[in-house]
């Protein structure tokens, strides 16, 4: 009975250590990198692709480039900004979860 | 990504096999194009040539047109006396295009546009229903 105790108390305190643990192990891995850097970089990744498509566009129409750069470009774009927006929400609805999270 | 990396090995295979669409364009347009003068030559038709690239910024295997080059075949004859291109015998030569020959050509170079294409729209809807999965 006391020996079971016992085995309770140490696992409890080993959970504590790696619970404790755990979240700097996570800040360390991330290196650094704010939520604000991350959407910040996402952002700019995805205005670039939409301006290089914005260019193919007009140097198309300008009768400059070919229509398969138009088509690759777009396309580049839509994937960039699409997943941007995609982490976006994702992450303000896990802001908004922690803001309803009754204290 | 690969995904977009395979995206652009497809468009590099589009835009060369839409210079070979041009070429066979070119040819079927002069398959009538004759010499105006005796010892000239007719239009020679055009035969286009593919090459594996290896692109080093992606590191991947693209295709490009390697050189447009002139089919070295013999020239066609006909007798056509009254020709301004007629030597004394009274025949004129004609060009090596066929016609038959440019079109199973050009219907290789459709299928392939076609398979590319569709390789592109896979390639994309794997990335959208992958980006899908986060909403």
């Amino acid at each position: 009975m006391d020996s079971k105790l016992i085995q309770a108390v140490n696992a409890y305190g080993k959970t504590m250590q790696s619970g404790a643990t755990a979240p700097s192990d996570g800040a360390k891995n991330i290196g650094g990198a704010s939520f604000k850097d991350i959407l910040g970089n996402a952002a700019t990744e995805g205005v670039n692709a939409t301006a290089q498509a914005e260019r193919a566009a007009a140097q198309a129409v300008a009768g400059q480039a070919d229509l398969v750069d138009v088509v690759t470009a777009v396309t580049n774009a839509e994937v960039v900004v699409e997943s941007v927006v995609a982490v976006r929400d994702r992450v303000i609805s896990a802001y908004n979860d922690i803001i309803k999270m009754p204290i | 990504m690969d995904l977009e990396k395979s995206m652009f090995v497809s468009a590099a295979a589009l835009r060369a096999q839409s210079q070979r669409m041009r070429i066979i364009s070119e040819n079927l347009a002069n398959s009538n194009s004759e010499a105006v003068a005796p010892g000239d030559d007719p239009y020679r038709r055009k035969v286009i040539t593919f090459k594996n690239a290896m692109d080093n910024e992606l590191g991947v295997n693209t295709v490009k047109v390697e050189s447009v080059d002139l089919d070295q075949s013999q020239f066609g004859r006909r007798f056509d006396p009254g020709h301004p291109a007629a030597d004394e015998n009274g025949y004129v030569q004609v060009t090596n295009v066929n016609s038959l020959i440019e079109s199973m050509d050009m219907k290789q170079a459709q299928r392939s546009y076609e398979a590319n294409l569709n390789a592109i729209e896979a390639s994309r809807n794997m990335l959208m229903s992958t980006i899908d999965l986060l909403r």
